[in-house]
């Protein structure tokens, strides 16, 4: 368990892969409001530009360096360059980019080229960023010097409640979800063992549920309704908002939660909790792990019911 | 709620299947059963020597060689035109019928600590073992579902017979890894696309059952995953070529499983209408505890799966603490390359 509980962002350097919009920019500004310099990557230099007045605008202080870099991320021959040509290594690494407006639909209805086009978006953009970041984090240990406290070297994964309770009609992108999370929580061993009194390896993984966004209002433009019914997103913006919470609520919950430490870190809906308590399987439990068994035999009672409900609305 | 008695969801005789990856392991030894059993079969693989090897293999163990069919076609399914191709190939050899079954054994691992691992080999790895489903799904379920005109129906949607038993169902079948539910160091590049592969059939099982409701006179499809232990087969040396020692030491323990033996459980598996298919104890015990949102299998294997579930989701909470605390040990005694001698 960690000792120090609430890790302080002030003066650490986040790099944010898919900051310019959404949630990825939400939790930037939140952590410039913290303190931090926060480097922001994506592909559309119009909206890097757009988010990084947003993001220097909520900083706490002038000394903090907001910047952004337009990369396609999801090559590792691009994000190793480009990672290199930063003037500063991470302390953090967020994972971010993602979603799926154009990959929506059943199967036969896709064609073939979506599905490596949605794992591109969703893992590789995850995928070669954490492998460069890593690599210079154990190499940078080899040749620095010890300090009086060790770093704190951390990887933030942001997935999707898609990995825990897949919905039809994201097919292609409830995939690329499952495989992000495999690597995250593969990872999260694998780093552990770079563990040294230098620095201290840590990765997280953010179980992100529905939220309104821009790219969730694309997405709702072209998903089947039947998704829309099992999952609850039926009705105009003015009805979605009474049931969904937009990405600048959700951003600082999930900013305290990645600071308390635990692998698997989710907003602070109860029915994000509940999909989690189904979902969970061998990931590792937060904390003790009490809350989550409990969650989990309360999932596994309510989830059949849900299921058969779906099997009849189709 | 299903008969005790054992009703074979999973009849073979007279039908054909594909077999992606048959022409080694796991696919050649299904191969070999069902043609035990009485089906026709295609094989595809990359290798023209092995898939030669493999066909002779496969026609020997055939139950009534005069009346059983074999083929095998030389492609690589790890992209949508080549999975096209197969199948176009496979319906032409059919006597323009798309096969009853396929199953998807085409794959590969590459187990290697994630800083050491070459950048290529994750696209290879995602590629060879979940893109080459999904385009294989694609590919055949557009011919189950939207038949061409030119493509024989087999009397699934003719109004002339009246039909009082519903037609035989089609089956698609991927093959997992204990590592699709949980996964452990070393494996990064790999267990990605075996998740994604359970993820896939999952999704795939839910969108059918929108196909059976909707086309009640068209087959019905079911989805599988098949969840192989370790095989003592060519791709696992292969395999272990690469693989760190500490990769090895926490595989210690594991069950290991002839592919034949593996290939008639999972048969059994698919007769018994199971759609996640675990083939030693210690997946499918590893398997209940992460079923979520799967389909547990009817009532009373629905409520023995999620008890034990319960018992196994208590046990994971030691397992994990007791994996975590070896690889940090290791990492201490002997670095952090994953290999015993210090490098």
């Amino acid at each position: 368990m960690d000792v120090v509980k609430m890790s302080n962002v002030k003066d650490k350097t986040v790099f944010i892969v898919g900051g310019s919009t959404g949630l990825g920019k939400e939790i930037a500004k939140e952590l410039a409001s913290q303190g931090a310099h926060i480097t922001i990557f994506g592909r559309n230099q119009k909206r890097l530009d757009e988010a990084t007045i947003e993001i220097d605008t909520a900083k706490q202080s002038e000394n903090q360096v907001i910047t952004a870099v337009s990369a396609d991320m999801s090559d590792a021959t691009t994000v190793r360059a480009v990672f290199a040509s930063q003037p500063r290594l991470p302390d953090i690494l967020i994972c971010n980019a993602g979603g799926t407006s154009t990959e929506l639909g059943f199967l036969i209805d896709l064609e073939p080229d979506v599905f490596e086009r949605c794992m591109k978006n969703n893992y590789y953009t995850s995928l070669y960023p954490a492998r460069a970041v890593l690599k210079a984090w154990v190499e940078d240990d080899r040749d620095s010097k010890a300090l009086a406290k060790p770093k704190e070297r951390k990887i933030v994964f942001v997935n999707s409640t898609a990995s825990l309770c897949p919905a039809p009609g994201y097919l292609a992108y409830n995939a690329t979800k499952s495989a992000q999370r495999a690597l995250a929580e593969t990872l999260r061993l694998e780093a552990t063992r770079y563990n040294n009194p230098k620095s201290t390896y840590k990765v997280q993984c953010v179980f992100a549920h529905n939220f309104i966004s821009d790219t969730f209002l694309i997405e709702q433009q072209n998903k089947p309704s039947l998704t829309k019914r099992l999952e609850n997103t039926e009705g105009d913006l003015k009805m979605l908002e009474k049931k969904f919470p937009y990405a600048e609520k959700i951003a600082p919950e999930i900013v305290d939660a990645v600071a308390k430490g635990d692998y698997a870190v989710l907003d602070g809906r109860f029915e994000s909790q509940i999909v989690w308590g189904v979902g969970m399987g061998g990931s590792p439990k937060r904390c003790w792990g009490v809350w989550d068994v409990l969650l989990a035999l309360l999932a596994m009672f309510a989830w059949p019911f849900e299921r058969r409900r779906w099997g009849f609305e189709k | 709620m299903g008969s005790f008695l054992s009703k074979n969801e999973f009849p073979v005789a007279g039908r054909t299947i594909l077999i992606t990856g048959g022409s080694k392991g796991l696919g050649l030894e299904a191969a070999c059963e069902l043609a035990r059993k009485g089906s026709n079969v295609t094989i595809v693989a990359r290798g023209k020597d092995s898939l030669k090897d493999a066909l002779a293999l496969i026609c020997k163990s055939a139950r009534s060689p005069d009346t059983q069919h074999f083929h095998s076609i030389q492609a690589d399914v790890s992209t949508a035109p080549e999975c096209s191709r197969v199948l176009s190939e496979t319906i032409e050899w059919n006597n323009g019928s798309p096969p009853d079954i396929v199953w998807c054994c085409s794959g590969s691992a590459h187990p290697t600590l994630f800083i050491d691992t070459p950048l290529d080999q994750f696209q290879t790895m995602m590629d060879s073992n979940y893109l080459s489903c999904v385009y294989m799904a694609h590919a055949v379920l557009n011919a189950w579902l939207r038949p061409s005109p030119s493509l024989g129906q087999h009397g699934s949607d003719s109004p002339k017979t009246a039909n009082p038993t519903p037609p035989l169902a089609r089956h698609i079948i991927f093959t997992g890894s204990f590592v699709s539910f949980y996964s452990f160091t070393g494996f990064t590049p790999y267990s990605p696309s075996k998740a994604a592969i359970r993820s896939l059939s999952d999704s795939l099982s839910q969108e059918m059952n929108l196909y059976a409701a909707a086309h009640p006179t068209l087959p019905r499809v079911r989805v599988h995953t098949v969840f192989p232990a370790t095989m003592p087969t060519q791709s696992l040396e292969d395999e272990n070529v690469v693989k760190t020692d500490l990769t090895k030491s926490l595989e210690e323990g594991d069950q290991i499983l002839q592919p034949d033996e593996c290939a008639r459980r999972a048969i059994r598996g698919l007769e018994n209408g199971e759609e996640l298919i675990p083939t030693s104890t210690i997946i499918r015990l590893v398997m209940t505890s992460v079923l979520g949102g799967t389909v547990r299998g009817g009532f009373w294997k629905g409520l023995a799966n999620t008890l034990l579930g319960w018992v196994v989701m208590i046990v994971m909470v030691f397992i994990r603490w007791e994996m975590d605390t070896k690889v940090r040990k290791w990492g201490k005694r002997y670095g952090s390359s994953g290999m015993l001698t210090k490098q």
